[in-house]
């Protein structure tokens, strides 16, 4: 995503939160907008509908309706509707990715991804969650990742840190220390 | 050969492990959002600095971040870009652009990162961490010039002088032999380094073709200056940003040895080149343009590389306690050491009105102004003795010169003045034709060929004749043989005279010497004129 499409979402996202907040309906929003995510990271076509301008509003509106009318909350349909009339269509799935991270830190939940070079087991998950609490206070919720290229270990996320306990980094810190080229 | 044991190996391993921490660490990251024109916008960063260096995906490419924004930074890449895509991630250093410097570096030809690009090994010995960018010292850890810096020109050295820790600019059009004169000039310190008293030179070029800095390392390795010379260079297809970096890399090597209480001169070929790289870079970070579409901050880029030229304080505890001093040098540091800048800019047609001339003339201590005209009329060195000035040298020139070439700038300012009126033809009175005749001997006498600078005690010699009118009976056109005959006359029998001058006493004794001397060796020249007429 283009960075300017970032700062909008993001600007979306928060709108939305402090409606939901004023609403009461973080809760409720918070599926809605995991399900209009998980909808349009898999349907690609509706993006492009969204975003192209031949098509008009009318249609779009009763498009939107037809998918998430009897699903969402009637604030959320209203939202997605206000979004598309401004010609913002295309930027539904970021926002909806930017509104879940807002809310979870509105909820005081620290989202840390975890890569592993296997399915994670319970030692590995240990280790990582110790070292995870270390970086915050906050609730944790791992988002987990499989990356064989890892070759073992594990490699936490967090904003914008980044705790690398794979074998694959050791590896090249070793080298460098070595002077490999 | 013998076989390696495998304990053997693991033995070696060991010892080349041993200190090695392997714990992972937290470290701070940010995303690539955008790439490309050696420009990276990062998403992240949160907690990163101005001018701090950041690594790309652990492969050893670096950028220095130079916007940072409301929610992304602006990083200048200091190599290739192919590699790098969207969404790859970038780590900070955590330390501010900079360079390893040491004496290894001697000898050697180094790119803006300090790394050897001549195909020799690493640079030997310990190398200290300098900053690209750091703060001039403060006035109190400075003190005025007073230590002359010879360029081996003699229309430098006795009319415009350079002084030790002086920031001197050589401005001209497109080949007018700038930098021949800044080659001379590292050429000309290599006395003081076999004296044992060095003066480091670092020669910067900057968007310059490769083969113009093989031909420089040649002539400066043929006249046996390299060992006392660092050679940065970025050249023509270099990134931008290493080549607008490249000066702050040689100020860097150039401020190891002035803090170390040692004597440097720095050459930065040229800036007009750099002000150019550093335009490309500021357009593509989207910084506004202004005047010739330069960035607004392009006169604070010149003034504060030229302003870490300077005369360190001769106090030892209060050079100690210098602003900005660099960690890995403070046990070091030494009082008396200086940072000559000769910076270089080329102008279009002779156009000193120009955005950047204008700035850097302003900004510096004096120029030495070259003309395409003089230099096709075979003055060579082409310097326009007129409006080139050194507004502080003159504190630094040694006494004898000043006392032989005190009126020439006048005498030969005076002489272009009345040259044009002589062009009409007209009858001239016996005073002006003296005037004229002793001007155009004098141009004779300051005209030098190319990698051959003069020893002061010599220049002033010379200079002492065309002075006093003792050249009067020789023809304009002898001068030159004149000059090579006095020299090697006063080397073989005077040798008394030039070591008197060279510890710069200049008495009636030595006068009457050189007068003698002159009379000479001038007398074949004057007969040779009384039997052609």
């Amino acid at each position: 995503m283009q960075y300017s499409s970032l700062r909008l979402s993001k600007r979306y996202a928060r709108a939305l939160l402090s409606l939901a907040v004023e609403n009461r309906i973080l809760d409720r929003s918070y599926n809605d907008m995991k399900h209009l995510h998980e909808v349009c990271s898999t349907h690609k076509e509706l993006k492009v509908l969204l975003k192209s301008p031949v098509v008009r509003l009318s249609k779009k509106h009763r498009v939107l309706g037809q998918l998430f009318g009897k699903r969402v909350h009637p604030l959320i349909l209203r939202y997605m509707e206000i979004i598309v009339k401004k010609q913002r269509g295309h930027l539904l799935e970021g926002i909806a990715a930017e509104y879940l991270s807002a809310c979870k830190e509105y909820l005081g939940i620290e989202v840390v991804r975890l890569t592993t070079a296997l399915p994670l087991n319970e030692s590995v998950g240990l280790k990582a969650m110790e070292a995870a609490r270390k970086m915050t206070p906050k609730k944790i919720e791992f988002d987990e990742f499989v990356d064989p290229a890892i070759i073992g270990g594990f490699v936490l996320k967090m904003g914008d840190r980044l705790y690398d306990a794979s074998i694959k980094y050791s590896l090249i810190r070793v080298k460098k220390h070595l002077g490999i080229h | 050969m013998s076989e390696l044991k495998p304990s053997e190996i693991s033995a070696i391993l060991r010892q080349e492990m041993a200190g090695f921490d392997l714990s992972a660490r937290l470290e701070e990251t940010g995303t690539v959002l955008q790439i490309g024109d050696g420009i990276a916008r990062i998403y992240g960063l949160g907690n990163a600095w101005a001018g701090e260096m950041v690594r790309f995906n652990d492969d050893g490419l670096t950028g220095v971040i130079l916007n940072l924004e409301e929610d992304n930074a602006g990083i200048v890449l200091l190599g290739d870009s192919r590699c790098i895509r969207e969404g790859d991630i970038v780590k900070r250093s955590g330390r501010m652009a900079s360079i390893g410097v040491g004496e290894g570096m001697l000898g050697r030809v180094v790119n803006t990162l300090g790394q050897p690009i001549d195909g020799k090994a690493r640079p030997a010995g310990p190398h200290y961490e300098m900053p690209l960018e750091r703060k001039a010292p403060g006035v109190i850890f400075r003190q005025p010039v007073n230590q002359p810096l010879q360029t081996g020109i003699k229309a430098i050295d006795a009319m415009i002088p350079i002084g030790r820790g002086q920031r001197e600019l050589i401005i001209g059009d497109r080949q007018t032999g700038k930098t021949s004169i800044a080659i001379d000039t590292i050429i000309s310190q290599r006395k003081e380094y076999e004296k044992g008293q060095p003066v480091y030179c670092v020669y910067v070029s900057v968007g310059q073709k490769g083969s113009t800095v093989a031909n420089i390392v040649g002539q400066l390795e043929k006249y046996g200056a390299m060992p006392y010379t660092v050679v940065v260079a970025a050249s023509a297809s270099e990134p931008a940003a290493m080549q607008f970096f490249a000066p702050f890399a040689g100020a860097a090597i150039g401020e190891f040895f002035r803090d170390t209480g040692r004597h440097a001169l720095v050459i930065y070929d040229d800036l007009s080149k750099q002000a150019v790289s550093y335009r490309e870079v500021s357009l593509l970070l989207r910084r506004p343009p202004g005047r010739e579409a330069y960035p607004g901050d392009i006169f604070y880029l010149h003034s504060r590389l030229l302003e870490r030229a300077a005369k360190i304080i001769g106090s030892d505890h209060i050079a100690l306690e210098m602003n900005d001093v660099p960690d890995s040098i403070r046990h070091m540091i030494k009082g008396g050491g200086s940072l000559t800048a000769m910076p270089i800019v080329e102008t279009q047609a002779g156009d000193v009105s120009a955005y950047i001339p204008t700035n850097v003339i302003s900004i510096t201590d004096g120029q030495i102004f070259l003309e395409s005209g003089l230099f096709n009329a075979g003055i060579r060195p082409a310097i326009n003795v007129g409006v080139s000035v050194s507004r502080v040298g003159g504190n630094a020139q040694v006494s004898a010169m000043k006392k032989v070439a005190g009126t020439m700038k006048i005498d030969q300012a005076q002489y272009r003045e009345l040259e044009a009126f002589s062009k009409f033809g007209s009858e001239l009175d016996p005073a002006t034709q003296a005037v004229l005749d002793k001007g155009a001997r004098n141009v004779e006498i300051l005209k030098q060929p190319l990698f051959s600078p003069v020893p002061i005690e010599e220049q002033i010699s010379i200079l002492y004749c065309g002075s006093q009118g003792l050249l009067s009976n020789i023809p304009v056109d002898k001068v030159g043989a004149f000059e090579k005959e006095l020299i090697r006359y006063l080397r073989q029998s005077q040798p008394d005279v030039l070591r008197s001058l060279s510890e710069d006493s200049f008495d009636q004794k030595v006068a009457t010497a050189l007068e003698e001397a002159a009379k000479k060796v001038g007398q074949p020249f004057r007969q040779q004129t009384e039997t052609n007429h």
